[in-house]
């Protein structure tokens, strides 16, 4: 036990005196939020000239209305209401044609189109006032562009035309369409999170900001269990690698049993992986509270955090350091590191799915798919709280016999591997270290 | 020469190291083929060999890293015991440092883990007799090959180990750092250790071993003190300073091989010949400044086997 905690120490030390591990520290949370930052960036650096259209409008009864629609737009919807300013483009209607385009017509505004003089161009079928039919969505009018932007132009003309044509009906049929629009007014549906209790005893609704954050918590969930073990794993393949080829190998075995040194490796990971727990944790909730969201800090799960957290480690890192004990270097490490690297990434193609209904089928069972566990049962502990804690202790249970599988198997494969020299074994060879060890 | 079994009766439990009919094969290749060896407790043991010869194999099985396809060894009396044993101490031919770390750090570690708890103190007095004290705080990245080799030496021997095992321990050492580590050596024996080493270097065994141990091709080929070695070979050498040329002594009956050194030449006799009668044939060709007739050196010894040109088990060209 002794000789464990001597390597389990100079493991952490190793690792946490690292400037790469100081840099990952800072670059993490950077990676996480550069996504989000991009976008804001991006955001105020978006095409905002204006976008000329040109409608061809055979019945020359839908442009007036969709010249009116199109004014409103570009006077109050394609500026921010609190800032002021524009963030998105005025769409300028030109009209075309009132009959339909012949080929040479087409052509034509085709090259306008490639020139860059025009945006786009509408036209619309000559028989579209005649499509009375309910529940048939027929093509009856056609937005021609080059460009991959003409898709919120195509969702604009699909309401407006539609508005316009809806005002042509109301007008043959004799209604004022003015009563029918201010029948229909739609009003504006908000999505908040629940209310919590104050330190102090208050009671304290969710408000649309922490609501928004709230809802990327599971998912920064996800990802701090993600990284933090990845950000582990690596180093512990290389360094066994580097004890491997400095021959400190030999040495170590000269002085620990092969379970001792691997055991001492994979806890002094454990706590270079609770380290970082402890500072993301801690920076998490000083910025929470800065910013007056501590409550949706999912504090009531950081046992189960630091538990799956402490299996995760040793689960994946016992594989990490069997996969450097069996190879010569970091080269031949690859093909056995891909099926680990995948099943390893799998919680991080489905998270949506699983956020999108915590407490489905498919949610439920994958979560106690050991090697997704670690990863997929916090983030569904705090996306609902309506999971019964049956489901994160039998996931317990079930990732902590894993791993003693996993870290009894490793040791089989480290204690051969650690000496062998030459090429690297095949899976086949590996899976008889194990079995006969 | 006694066999290794008599030695273990003779001994009993004054041994440091017994094998016994050992034998390890990787695949079909047979890295040591039945050996037998004692080392009694407190002496200096030479292992030498040529590259590839079962050294280093030889080693690792009495560290218990290797086990033995046959045979029994058992280091300190015990027969199966664990490769991480604090009663032995072990520097591998190449290093088995830390790059990364610091120098005092890592001796610290090694220390820890042999179960030497308070080590700073000591890890520091070797620092200090190796002349490394100030590189104590610097990772061994930045060391010298010979820094190295001398950090790795008191990592091996920083706990003091009853048995310490050292493949290769000289190589890239210059002549002051060999000497200052062939002290170490010395003192340890003094203190009551075991050593064991492997060398390439033949002057090095002749004057630092008590017994000297020679594998070829998996099998022992030498084992006894230099003067029992030597004597097995008897006074065969002729070392000459004198007119006549290399083809001209090549041509004297009874010279079996003739090596010229620039300042002296030293021929080798065949089986039964007369060293007068090659006197004699000497002065004839011309004058003789230097005759003298002597037991082969361990190099000698050791090419002659090593070149495939007299090797048997214990056998000398005069037995």
């Amino acid at each position: 036990m002794h000789k464990i905690w001597i390597i389990s120490k100079r493991e952490y030390l190793a690792m946490v005196r690292t400037k790469t591990f100081i840099v990952t520290i800072v670059l993490m949370p950077l990676l996480m939020l550069g996504g989000i930052l991009a976008q804001e960036f991006l955001e105020g650096r978006i095409d905002i000239s204006d976008k000329h259209v040109v409608v061809i409008d055979p019945t020359g009864r839908l442009m007036p209305g969709m010249q009116a629609t199109a004014e409103r737009r570009n006077l109050y919807e394609v500026f921010d209401k609190k800032s002021g300013h524009q963030v998105s483009s005025k769409f300028v209607l030109e009209s075309g044609s009132n009959k339909p385009l012949t080929d040479e017509e087409h052509l034509a505004l085709s090259e306008r189109v490639r020139k860059g003089e025009l945006f786009a161009f509408l036209e619309i079928y000559p028989d579209i006032l005649e499509q009375r039919e309910l529940g048939r969505l027929e093509t009856k009018a056609v937005v021609y562009s080059e460009s991959l932007g003409a898709g919120s132009l195509r969702r604009w003309v699909f309401l407006s035309v539609n508005a316009a044509l809806q005002s042509v009906r109301l007008a043959e049929a004799g209604i004022d369409a003015m009563v029918v629009m201010q029948a229909m007014a739609p009003v504006d549906v908000e999505n908040l999170g629940l209310s919590t209790r104050t330190s102090d005893g208050k009671i304290k609704r969710a408000n649309k900001a922490s609501r928004k954050v709230a809802q990327l918590v599971p998912f920064a969930i996800l990802m701090l269990m993600f990284m933090t073990i990845m950000i582990v794993a690596n180093p512990m393949l290389q360094s066994v690698i580097e004890e491997k080829q400095q021959r400190i190998a030999e040495v170590l075995l000269g002085s620990a049993q092969p379970f001792d040194i691997m055991m001492g490796k994979l806890l002094g990971n454990v706590g270079v992986a609770l380290t970082l727990l402890v500072v993301y944790g801690f920076g998490g909730v000083f910025w929470a509270s800065r910013y007056d969201m501590l409550e949706i800090m999912p504090l009531h799960l950081a046992g189960w955090i630091l538990a799956y957290e402490v299996l995760a480690v040793m689960l994946y890192g016992s594989v990490f350091i069997a996969i450097g004990a069996a190879v010569s270097e970091q080269r031949e490490a690859q093909s056995l590191l891909t099926p680990v690297v995948m099943v390893m990434i799998f919680p991080l193609m489905v998270w949506f799915e699983i956020l999108r209904e915590p407490m489905g089928g498919f949610a439920t069972w994958l979560s106690l798919f050991p090697p997704a566990t670690p990863m997929l049962m916090p983030m569904r502990l705090c996306a609902t709280s309506a999971v019964p804690l049956w489901q994160p202790l039998l996931g317990i249970a079930i990732v902590l016999l894993s791993t003693l599988a996993t870290v009894w198997a490793a040791g089989r494969v480290f204690r051969i591997g650690i000496l062998a020299q030459g090429k690297a074994p095949k899976p086949r060879e590996l899976i008889r270290w194990i079995l006969r060890g | 020469m006694a066999s290794s079994t008599v030695k273990t009766e003779r001994l009993g439990g004054m041994n440091a190291v017994e094998l016994e009919k050992v034998t390890k094969r990787f695949g079909t290749h047979v890295a040591v083929d039945s050996l037998d060896l004692v080392v009694p407790k407190g002496t200096i043991y030479g292992f030498i060999g040529p590259n590839g010869s079962g050294k280093t194999t030889t080693l690792r099985m009495i560290l218990r890293i290797f086990h033995p396809d046959e045979g029994r060894i058992r280091v300190m009396g015990i027969e199966r015991g664990s490769a991480a044993d604090n009663q032995v101490g072990y520097l591998p031919e190449e290093r088995g440092l830390y790059r990364k770390m610091r120098v005092r750090e890592q001796l610290q570690f090694y220390a820890a883990l042999k179960g030497l708890r308070r080590n700073r103190k000591v890890v520091d007095e070797w620092l200090e007799r190796f002349g490394l004290a100030e590189w104590a705080d610097k990772k061994v990245e930045v060391l010298s090959k010979g820094m190295s080799q001398k950090v790795q030496f008191i990592a091996a021997v920083v706990s003091r180990p009853v048995l310490v095992i050292l493949d290769e321990p000289f190589s890239g050492l210059d002549p002051v750092n060999m000497e200052a580590l062939k002290d170490a050596v010395i003192e340890l024996r003094r203190n009551g250790s075991t050593i064991i080493f492997s060398t390439h270097d033949m002057e090095i065994a002749e004057r630092m071993c008590d017994t000297i141990f020679m594998i070829f091709q998996g099998r022992k080929v030498l084992d006894g003190t230099l003067a029992e070695i030597q004597a097995q070979y008897g006074e065969d050498v002729i070392r000459v300073r004198a007119a006549a040329t290399e083809k001209d002594l090549a041509k004297i009956q009874g010279v079996a091989r003739v090596n010229d050194y620039g300042q002296t030449m030293e021929l080798r006799m065949e089986k039964e010949a007369d060293s007068q009668q090659i006197l004699r044939e000497l002065t004839a060709i011309g004058r003789v400044e230097r005759f003298e007739l002597a037991r082969p050196a361990l190099h000698d010894i050791f090419v002659r086997i090593a070149g495939q040109e007299d090797h048997r088990e214990g056998g000398g060209a005069n037995a």
